[in-house]
């Protein structure tokens, strides 16, 4: 009688546990328990995109360990690293990255690759986003049209960067309070529910490329309305989405496994790796969800010239033989990122590189060709011949070397590539002065997304200088047409830095461009270097 | 749909993935059966100070939020948490530990509700008939069969359904830690609702099958 009692308790229990006979990790997974495991904690993107399940079973044939992928937003995920839950990271938020860093968290943090952001809403777009000229302005006019707008709110990279944006245009529906406004609807999930929610709901988001593609399939009431048809496409460089992986530090927190961490940084950034991401989803999706970013997949210890019907492939030592020119004191500033210090940089000038494949190429005939300089990452810069081999005027070299020709073209013709915010013809044109004068010094108007040009980035004269040259580019004898003289004008192609010789992360072979006390225009692996006519 | 279904049972993962979910769920009910039977016994029969106080727990911890658990679990199990050195996180055995706290309090109250339940009269006359205090016990338990059978068939319900404290301390690993709720997710997030659905199908008929396996056992007690 009391035998048969215990059957209630305990035997339903015991089929479980029949169920559930063996060990608690699956057999597949037991036979292996001896094996190195790695953590590695990263963002939903990753996954739910497929990439990781195509690229880490050569990692895990390599090392002859298992990798745990645990993925959840980049804020959980940067939490799971400080408190020494994770291995690696691969995350993709460059600010909490920083501070992460900052507190000394990582021993080593490197970018992987990068894709874009797109602006998505309702395929009738009320807000009117298509015409919008950039992230901010499109996030305004949704402020403005108080359309609804569906954001991740889960401290995510996605929503990391919403805040920035809204942060730039200068409204921030996301505060907290009776001020928040009834068209953010602040979700708290992931990419893939946040879209759901936002085609149910007739609402804008913010969505990162690849997730949109992978699911727009499945969100007919959706489209793309800001960002372009690709990456490359993306009228707003600030849409650009950077993934980096950092590796814990094993000091800070013991338990980690720091060497297994490094191993895997370097196979994910070794050019094999990269390749395979830059390839992903071309099959599946028609299109590569992912740009390779890593040093070592840019670097390149060669550089193809090709010129009057020759070409020659230089390789780094080739170079470093060729007679070497020293460019110090120069500022170097950037367009779009500021001041990044001054160095001495010692290399091999264009003119000498290009002389010694073409000597013809110096002479007079040949002074209507273009020569670009392409870098491995698909950047181009172009020189006009006069300003390798002939002389400028003072205003035409100082426009290239603040890098007004990014965007407005060489010789200011203006540019309106496709999907790209078009910039104006400058070249002989008539500009009011002030407005210009005001634009250009504050970094507003046209000019909004571009660093100020402040005094100490362009002085008062050097602004003058190209002014002049743009409103009267053909007359002489006027101060304008004063020649910048050869050693103060110098295109190298350089391989030091201070002295040393620079590694893939510096860019190996990178163009400078000197003037005067300038070098504002530089491009970092140098792969080809191309002359037409 | 049907094609979704089809996919997710021609699945060789899946079936990794069921098994997962029943040795965590199974191994968290036979751990929180072990204990909470005990318990709750011992509280429904045993006359002490400060039981309305127990009581008051143990129905407070059949509220507990899932997710709340897990917190507490991941919190634990950390490197730099008080038993980080286990290296548990993230590995079945977090996720049957968390899974086991849910599902005490639910087998414990419910079997003191049920043992409360049965007449004292039955107690007084054991013991009368000069059963020990063990025997008298095991008889109550046995009377109590229908309600400990729904404390456990609760307990169940409320884990293998579970997503919050699994999710959090199991971390969703493929082929690892990945569970039905987890890889239901997964897809959802992914904007698979076909392949979500196929999943949520499985595991319903799954527990529907455990559930009447269950019923049968308490019918041949019987």
């Amino acid at each position: 009688m009391m035998r048969t009692g215990t059957v209630v308790a305990c035997s339903a229990a015991a089929v479980l546990v029949a169920v559930a006979a063996g060990p608690i990790e699956p057999g597949r997974v037991a036979a292996s328990s001896q094996q190195k495991v790695l953590r590695l904690a990263t963002t939903t993107s990753t996954v739910d995109t497929g990439l990781l399940a195509d690229i880490l079973p050569d990692f895990q044939a390599r090392c002859g360990c298992r990798v745990d992928v645990v993925a959840v937003g980049t804020g959980q995920a940067i939490e799971l690293g400080k408190r020494g839950d994770a291995d690696v990271l691969l995350v993709h938020s460059p600010e909490q990255e920083a501070a992460f860093m900052k507190e000394g968290h990582g021993i080593r943090r490197d970018d992987v690759m990068y894709n874009d952001f797109v602006i998505v809403g309702p395929t009738g777009d009320p807000a009117g986003v298509a015409k919008a000229s950039s992230a901010r302005d499109a996030f305004r006019s949704i402020a403005r049209a108080a359309a609804a707008f569906a954001s991740r709110g889960d401290r995510s990279g996605t929503h990391t960067k919403e805040r920035a944006i809204w942060k730039s245009a200068g409204i921030d529906p996301a505060e907290e309070g009776p001020q928040r406004p009834s068209w953010y609807l602040s979700v708290g999930q992931g990419m893939g529910e946040t879209l759901a929610f936002a085609n149910e709901k007739q609402a804008y988001a913010l969505a990162d490329r690849a997730t949109w593609t992978s699911m727009q399939g499945r969100l007919p009431s959706l489209r793309r309305l800001f960002g372009g048809g690709s990456g490359d496409e993306n009228p707003d460089r600030d849409l650009r989405n950077q993934y980096s992986v950092i590796v814990i530090d094993q000091a800070r927190h013991p338990g980690v496994k720091a060497a297994l961490g490094l191993q895997f940084a370097d196979w994910l950034l070794s050019k094999p790796t990269q390749a395979r991401i830059a390839a992903f989803g071309r099959d599946s999706a028609g299109r590569s969800l992912f740009y390779a970013d890593s040093d070592e997949y840019k670097a390149t210890d060669r550089v193809r010239v090709e010129s009057g019907g020759r070409s020659r492939t230089f390789t780094l030592g080739e170079i470093a033989k060729l007679r070497s020119t020293t460019l110090s004191g120069v500022e170097y500033i950037g367009v779009k990122k500021g001041r990044l210090g001054r160095h001495a940089w010692t290399g091999v000038s264009l003119t000498d590189l290009l002389l010694a494949l073409d000597p013809g190429i110096a002479s007079k005939s040949r002074s209507t060709s273009t020569i670009e300089v392409v870098s491995s990452d698909g950047w181009t810069a172009s020189f006009t011949w006069h300003e390798l081999f002939g002389s400028v005027s003072r205003g035409e070299g100082l426009y290239r070397a603040k890098g007004c020709n990014e965007c407005h073209g060489l010789k200011a013709e203006g540019t309106r590539p496709e999907g790209k915010r078009p910039a104006p013809k400058l070249l002989g044109e008539t500009y009011p002065v002030g407005d210009t004068t005001a634009m250009i010094r504050s970094g507003t108007a046209q000019h909004e997304g571009i660093t100020a040009y402040t005094a100490d980035r362009l002085s008062d004269a050097d602004l003058a200088a190209i002014l002049g040259w743009l409103a009267r580019p053909n007359q002489a004898g006027t101060d304008d047409v004063f020649v910048v003289p050869p050693p103060r004008r110098i295109a190298m192609l350089a391989y030091e830095r201070d002295g040393r010789p620079m590694t893939g992360r510096d860019g190996l072979i990178q163009l400078v461009v000197g003037f005067d006390e300038f070098a504002s225009r530089y491009s970092h692996w140098v792969s080809e270097i191309r002359v037409r006519y | 749909m049907i094609d979704d279904s089809l996919r997710a049972l021609g699945d060789p993962a899946l079936l990794n993935i069921v098994f997962l979910t029943f040795r965590v769920t199974g191994l968290a009910l036979v751990i929180a059966t072990a204990i909470g039977v005990p318990v709750g016994a011992a509280v429904g029969l045993a006359r002490f100070p400060g039981k309305r106080l127990v009581t008051l727990i143990l129905y407070t911890g059949m509220g507990l939020p899932p997710v709340v658990v897990g917190l507490w679990v991941y919190m634990l199990l950390s490197r730099s948490g008080a038993l980080g050195s286990l290296a548990w996180l993230f590995t079945p055995a977090a996720m049957v530990l968390a899974q086991t706290i849910i599902a005490f309090p639910l087998v414990a109250a419910l079997t003191m509700s049920a043992v409360e339940g049965v007449d004292p009269e039955l107690r007084l006359q054991v013991r009368a008939l000069g059963a020990t205090r063990r025997q008298s016990s095991w008889i109550v338990l046995r009377e109590a069969r229908i309600g400990l059978t729904a404390a456990i068939v609760a307990a169940f319900g409320g884990i293998i359904s579970e997503v919050g404290a699994v999710m959090l301390v199991g971390g969703n690993i493929e082929g690892h830690t990945r569970v039905l709720t987890t890889a239901i997710v997964l897809s959802t997030r992914q904007g698979d609702f076909g392949l979500a659905m196929a999943l949520g199908t499985v595991l319903l008929l799954l527990a529907l099958g455990a559930n009447a396996f269950l019923l049968q056992l308490q019918g041949r007690a019987r």
